[in-house]
């Protein structure tokens, strides 16, 4: 029997992107590869901790309903998923730890996972987080290479104060074709 | 420099040879209007004057041009006796010759000076010797003529000189310059150890292409970083010159009253635009993290997981129950008796242990909303299913097993599923929310922008009443306005580019600094690893002397600020006097200025705190210098007491002639009304008083019979 949450497995890994979007994304919109400081905005960064584009990107590809497998060369962030959001020692930001848990509802959702056979036993949870990791990445992924065509249309698109904002607000509004089809299946 | 000994002949009024002796304090000449007080001031500022040869005929004495005979000449000169390393002499001189046509002809202009060398008397250019003991930049502190020429600091880069010249930080210039193209030791050792250090990376082979890169990027860092400074400085000088302007034009206009209301509505505007600035929070991209945002969307996939959760968590209850019935447990049929009625009853985790307890205890099913009173069936079958619930929680290992599943992820999943699900509004409002937040804030920006139409017309009107002016023309008023306007523009310019060139400086400063890690951390697995420690180690040192020499010009102000202020005080004993503080601009240069002790700026002393702040300010450099006598020097002033009140004057005197410092002034003071020296007051100086007075008798109407006589008093 599995002593363990299913969440707690999950949040212990470490989720992986194209190496290339270190270079173009991260380390332009983030403290990515600098260590964590106090000052993010003194340095013009946007955004603190790298995974908080990384949690941008998998919304954004969430929305979308697309996913993206990764190629080429990859390398994983360097917090684990169960420090995201903590934030403890950033001044004039708020925690976000609930996050992480809409984001597992959503893996949960959006992966195919036999779950009476996870139940069983015939796969084993190390399995099943693995599968839950895998569209995580997909969807960031397909969500960086959005975010990067965004910027060659317009590469001031994200300095604007609602450029990351009006991003998501667009899927919101014009939802996208998979979840269409998925309200009119429930219909 | 010590003055010794001063002689002047045949200079303007002074006919004849008059030899001045002087003492190293305070030495004052008293004389009314015409009595030769700024002729002898001005004697030595043609004596001081190395630049030029003057030799203008209209400087030699009327008296001594009407007394020489036909082709008759004589000599024009002044000397100075003086104590520098030993005593000196320069003399000025020039011959003038009466021709026939009675025309004065001038010739034969000397400037020699002399100093003495073991036993020999040495010869050497006066202007030379007079530039080596007392340079020209020195003198800018040394002769003052009125009240108006005393801020020493009108002169741009006279802070700069007086700095490198009394403070420490001349000791620094071996060390450290800071300057690309005059090095001191600590600029060439950092440079040269950093070539090395290059040099060795590049011949490190193994890490040459990651070497070019870092390198490639370092030199590209240091020219922006070098750009930017450049740049920024010349914005600092440009905001701060335009500020000045618009300064000095708002002070002369101070009193005016409508100035002061179109200043106050500019104030209380400024104000409320500044809170309203304050109210707007834009952090939109984190918002969209720190209050979830970006969980506007979310509650269709909220939804996805429930149905999922709820499907499966139904699927298992089935394949249970199945698996119970297979077994054929009489316990299993009772338990899933309801299947009988057709249908799968809810998970026992649904409605969960708090909910079921609120239920029994009340009385009410609150899931299909009807009574169910203790006794009842329904009531029964709550505190069934409760049990049911808690015998789950304790269920052993052993009984596990026994189950066809092993795992209990369904409970963990749907305690999510319940635990979320109570936020479900929460993220159905999210939109709404985030509609509030950017309406509340694009309403702010729109009164911002309303109070800032109104700034911009209060500015506007301010421009044209500064560009008033009751003598100008309609056309020079014009001009006025457009030059106003146009120092404003440049003004607001470089001010905003300063905040962009700031952040710029800040950025790839840092940059810079992370790729100079990189670049160290290169080094650390190569040859180059001690190159790179000696290179540190130098720039540590470089740095160690910049801060030093930072640190030594903020405390040489701090020190002639604090002197100043003690003089300032000496100087008004009985007045409003404030403190003076020395504000260095970005460009390097200073302005004096004058504070009262909530920070407030007096932005129009009266005349006489003027000239005492100014003077406070030269006693201090001269105190200052006095403690390296090698760079001492007289200060003479001509007539800097005008705006005084008598007995000022007399504190005044008294201050000076306690100050060890030779000072020579020229004055008015003292005098009675009917022009002869009043004893009373000058009997209390301790100083070397002359009385200069034109020699009696003479003619008012001709020049050719004044002739000036010094006659020592005490």
């Amino acid at each position: 029997m599995a002593t363990e949450r299913l969440y707690d497995i999950w949040a212990k890994r470490n989720p992986k992107f194209e190496t290339h979007f270190e270079e173009t994304l991260l380390r332009l919109f983030t403290d990515y590869g600098v260590g964590s400081s106090d000052a993010m905005s003194s340095k013009g960064k946007i955004l603190g901790a790298g995974y908080e584009l990384y949690i941008y990107a998998f919304f954004v590809g969430l929305y979308a309903g697309k996913k993206c497998e990764l190629s080429g060369e990859t390398k994983v962030l360097g917090q684990p998923i169960q420090f995201w959001g903590n934030l403890d020692s950033k001044k004039f930001r708020k925690a976000y730890p609930r996050l992480r848990e809409y984001i597992f509802t959503a893996l949960i959702a959006k992966t195919d996972i036999d779950l009476i056979a996870l139940e069983k036993g015939t796969i084993t949870e190390g399995q099943a987080v693995d599968m839950l990791k895998d569209t995580m990445e997909q969807y960031a992924n397909y969500g960086f290479h959005a975010i990067e065509e965004k910027m060659k249309l317009n590469p001031n698109y994200f300095y604007k104060t609602t450029g990351f904002l009006d991003m998501i607000l667009d899927f919101i509004r014009k939802p996208s074709e998979e979840s269409n089809s998925e309200e009119l299946e429930e219909l | 420099m010590i003055i010794k000994e001063i002689t002047i002949e045949n200079y303007r009024s002074y006919y004849g040879r008059h030899t001045i002796k002087f003492n190293d304090g305070l030495v004052l000449f008293v004389g009314g209007n015409g009595d030769g007080k700024t002729t002898f001031f001005e004697a030595l500022e043609w004596l001081f004057d190395t630049t030029k040869q003057n030799i203008d005929f209209r400087l030699v004495s009327k008296k001594k041009i009407a007394e020489l005979p036909d082709f008759g000449s004589d000599t024009l000169r002044v000397s100075m006796t003086f104590e520098h390393d030993g005593e000196k002499i320069v003399e000025k001189s020039f011959s003038f010759k009466k021709n026939q046509n009675n025309e004065i002809r001038t010739e034969d202009f000397q400037f020699k000076g002399w100093y003495n060398q073991g036993t020999e008397r040495v010869t050497i250019h006066g202007g030379k010797l007079l530039d080596r003991c007392f340079e020209a930049a020195i003198r800018k502190y040394c002769l003052f003529k009125g009240e108006d020429n005393l801020n020493v600091f009108n002169n741009p880069g006279a802070l700069n000189y007086l700095i490198e010249t009394f403070s420490n930080i001349r000791h620094f210039d071996p060390y450290y310059t800071g300057d690309d193209n005059n090095f001191g030791f600590t600029d060439f050792a950092e440079y040269q150890s950093r070539k090395a250090y290059e040099k060795a990376m590049k011949s490190d082979k193994q890490n040459s292409q990651q070497e070019n890169e870092l390198s490639s990027k370092l030199d590209s860092l240091r020219t922006d970083l070098s750009n930017i400074r450049q740049r920024l400085k010349t914005n600092r000088e440009n905001a701060s010159n335009y500020a000045n302007k618009l300064n000095e034009i708002e002070c002369s206009k101070e009193a005016s009253s409508l100035l002061k209301e179109i200043n106050e509505r500019i104030k209380s505007l400024s104000e409320k635009k500044s809170k309203l600035e304050n109210s707007v929070n834009e952090d939109y991209t984190i918002k969209l993290l720190d209050e979830m945002w970006i969980l506007c969307g979310f509650s269709g996939i909220f939804k996805e997981y429930q149905k999922k959760v709820n499907a499966f968590s139904k699927e298992k209850r089935r394949l249970e129950d199945e698996d119970k019935k297979l077994k054929g447990k009489q316990e299993a049929y009772q338990e899933i008796r309801t299947l009988n009625e057709g249908f799968i009853p809810l998970s026992i985790y649904i409605p969960d242990e708090n909910s079921m307890k609120e239920m029994i205890e009340e009385e009410v099913c609150k899931v299909c909303g009807r009574e169910s009173k203790r006794g009842t069936d329904a009531y029964n079958f709550m505190v069934d299913k409760l049990n049911e619930l808690l015998k789950s929680q304790q269920l052993t290992e052993k009984k596990d097993e026994m189950l066809p599943f092993p795992n209990n992820f369904s409970r963990e999943l749907e305690q999510k599923s319940i635990s979320l699900g109570y936020s479900q509004d929460e993220l159905n409002n999210k939109l709404d929310t985030i509609k509030e937040v950017i309406d509340f804030n694009e309403a702010r920006k729109a009164d911002i922008k309303k109070i800032q139409e109104s700034i911009d017309l209060e500015t506007e009107n301010k421009k044209k009443l500064l560009a008033q002016n009751d003598t100008f023309t309609e056309e020079q008023l014009q001009n006025a306005y457009e030059n106003i306007r146009n120092w404003y523009d440049y003004r607001n310019e470089a001010e905003k580019q300063i905040i962009l060139l700031e952040k710029d400086e800040k950025e790839v400063g840092q940059e810079l600094e992370n790729v100079q890690i990189e670049y160290n951390n290169l080094a650390k697995t190569s040859v180059a690893s001690t190159y790179s420690k000696v290179y540190t180690v130098f720039s540590k040192i470089q740095n160690a002397f910049k801060y030093a020499k930072e640190k030594n010009t903020r405390d040489f102000l701090s020190l002639l600020e604090e002197k100043a202020n003690k003089y300032l005080e000496k100087l008004n004993v009985d007045g409003f006097y404030g403190i003076i503080r020395i504000i260095t601009t970005p460009d390097n240069s200073a302005r004096i200025a004058l504070q009262d002790k909530n920070d407030t700026f007096v932005t129009s002393p009266n005349q006489a705190l003027r000239t005492t702040m100014y003077m406070s300010v030269l006693f201090a450099v001269s105190e200052l210098t006095t403690i390296k006598r090698e760079n001492d020097y007289p200060l003479i002033f001509d007539a800097p007491t005008s705006s005084f009140a008598p007995q000022k004057e007399s504190d005044f005197f008294n201050v000076i002639s306690d100050i060890k410092k030779q000072c020579i002034i020229f004055s008015k003071s003292f005098l009675t009304d009917s022009g002869s020296l009043d004893t009373t007051k000058t009997d209390l100086l301790n100083c070397t008083i002359y009385r200069m007075e034109k020699k009696k008798p003479f003619d008012n109407l001709d020049l050719s019979t004044i002739q000036t006589v010094i006659t020592p008093i005490k």
